[in-house]
């Protein structure tokens, strides 16, 4: 039976993008994720991915269409592609955008400034594209058949995650959010305590079958960059475990990170998480890489 | 940069990620074009000598018809097929039964690189990109 819950990584490139050969397997874009649920289209941050997501749908239908785009938070790596984003030039597609909860009123003012005409030829007001802004209840949000639900993160200026239910199956995106400063006790500091991790954490990812989660540093990495926004590996793999992750799709690869380099992590992350949770899987999100949740 | 042993047959060095990126309009002028190759691994080990990608879709599954055919009952008749994107070769799982699994990964579509592995069934396809020069 065809999947009716698919996702898709158009950008998994963390703080800037990343071009070149060094880079080509897990890509060099910045974040943008698309689901696909039944026939809705929804896509969380518009970092340089995006452009290439817009110019697939107008290529699938020229006429027009609809989608809903989420943004974790609205930092240049996830707001950047929005002006390149094809659809909202195009009087045919609609477009829902939800901010985060922190940025939630602005949203539209902080896309509006990055196309002022200081950094972008073509202001907001030529985007020919109905868009509206919305808001998301707390106690969720219904698209379609699918239902999404938010929790804050943490990350300076805040940020959002988005959990994604439909028919049976579930999907997260967790990025940029420095879970090493969610924890009640322990982390890469105090291994002998273990993770601790605040309930209400556990309970929204409880046994999603995929999420897509920032991974930016090894644990040595993290010890230099604390605060930066981002967490390492083993809290990553610790939460992986207690949740009940199904599969987990490390993202927000470094910038400075080449494929050899992410492939070592990624390595590392699925050994660490196969001796506290045989079940559970690792895997690198790549650039163009489409799974189905459901499967 | 290129690596020190030939894939097999008159096909040209193996190619690592470094020399994906090919100037096309370089090559038809050079005579020199880029390849892809696959191995077939069945699950005994077995591993068969490479088969260059020359068909586009390149279908692998258990179908006689298909490009690639592997005996294997785990595999579906059409199971998976390379594709070209542009420059790009693409793998797309064809809704087999038990999946394509991309370097342990189950993926519907994604872009393949040299070194990737690929899983059907209990067979591997080792997928890999080189050139052939002399046009």
């Amino acid at each position: 039976m065809a999947s009716k819950f698919l996702l898709r990584f158009w950008g998994t490139r963390g703080s800037i993008a990343t071009p070149g050969a060094e880079t080509a397997r897990f890509g060099g874009n910045t974040t943008c994720v698309e689901m696909m649920v039944g026939d809705e289209r929804l896509i969380f941050d518009a970092g340089t991915g995006i452009r290439d997501l817009g110019n697939h749908m107008v290529k699938e239908r020229p006429d027009g269409g609809h989608a809903s785009l989420f943004f974790s938070h609205t930092h240049w790596d996830h707001i950047q592609g929005f002006p390149f984003f094809g659809p909202a030039y195009h009087p045919g597609f609609s477009l829902h955008i939800y901010g985060n909860a922190e940025s939630r009123a602005n949203v539209r003012d902080l896309l509006d400034a990055q196309m002022q005409q200081a950094y972008f030829p073509v202001p907001f007001e030529a985007l020919q594209g109905r868009i509206d802004f919305l808001e998301i209840e707390e106690t969720g949000h219904r698209i379609g058949d699918a239902v999404v639900r938010t929790m804050s993160g943490v990350h300076p200026g805040g940020v959002t995650i988005y959990r994604v239910d439909y028919n049976g199956a579930s999907a997260v995106f967790c990025t940029d959010n420095e879970i090493d400063l969610m924890l009640l006790a322990g982390g890469v500091d105090k291994p002998r305590e273990g993770h601790v991790f605040p309930d209400e954490l556990l309970r929204f990812l409880r046994g999603v079958d995929v999420i897509v989660i920032d991974c930016q540093y090894t644990d040595e990495l993290y010890k230099l960059r604390r605060n930066w926004g981002h967490p390492c590996v083993g809290t990553v793999v610790a939460l992986a475990a207690q949740a009940q992750i199904g599969r987990v799709f490390l993202t927000h690869h470094d910038p400075s990170h080449d494929d050899e380099t992410i492939t070592a992590k990624v390595d590392d992350a699925a050994l660490r998480l196969s001796m506290l949770s045989p079940q559970g899987l690792v895997h690198g999100a790549r650039e163009g890489m489409v799974i189905a949740v459901d499967q | 940069m290129v690596s020190d042993g030939p894939v097999g047959g008159d096909v040209s060095p193996v190619i690592s990620d470094t020399t994906v990126f090919v100037d096309e309009l370089s090559s038809q002028t050079t005579g020199v074009s880029l390849i892809a190759e696959v191995r077939l691994v069945d699950g005994s080990g077995l591993v068969a000598p490479p088969m260059e990608v020359r068909t586009i879709p390149f279908i692998m599954g258990r179908g006689t018809d298909a490009s690639l055919c592997v005996a294997d009952e785990q595999v579906s008749r059409h199971h998976c097929q390379i594709e070209r994107d542009g420059g790009n070769y693409i793998i797309r799982d064809l809704g087999s039964t038990n999946g394509t699994f991309l370097n342990g990964v189950r993926v519907l579509i994604c872009r393949l690189h040299p070194g990737d592995q690929l899983q059907i069934g209990s067979s591997q396809i080792l997928f890999s990109l080189g050139y052939r020069f002399g046009g």
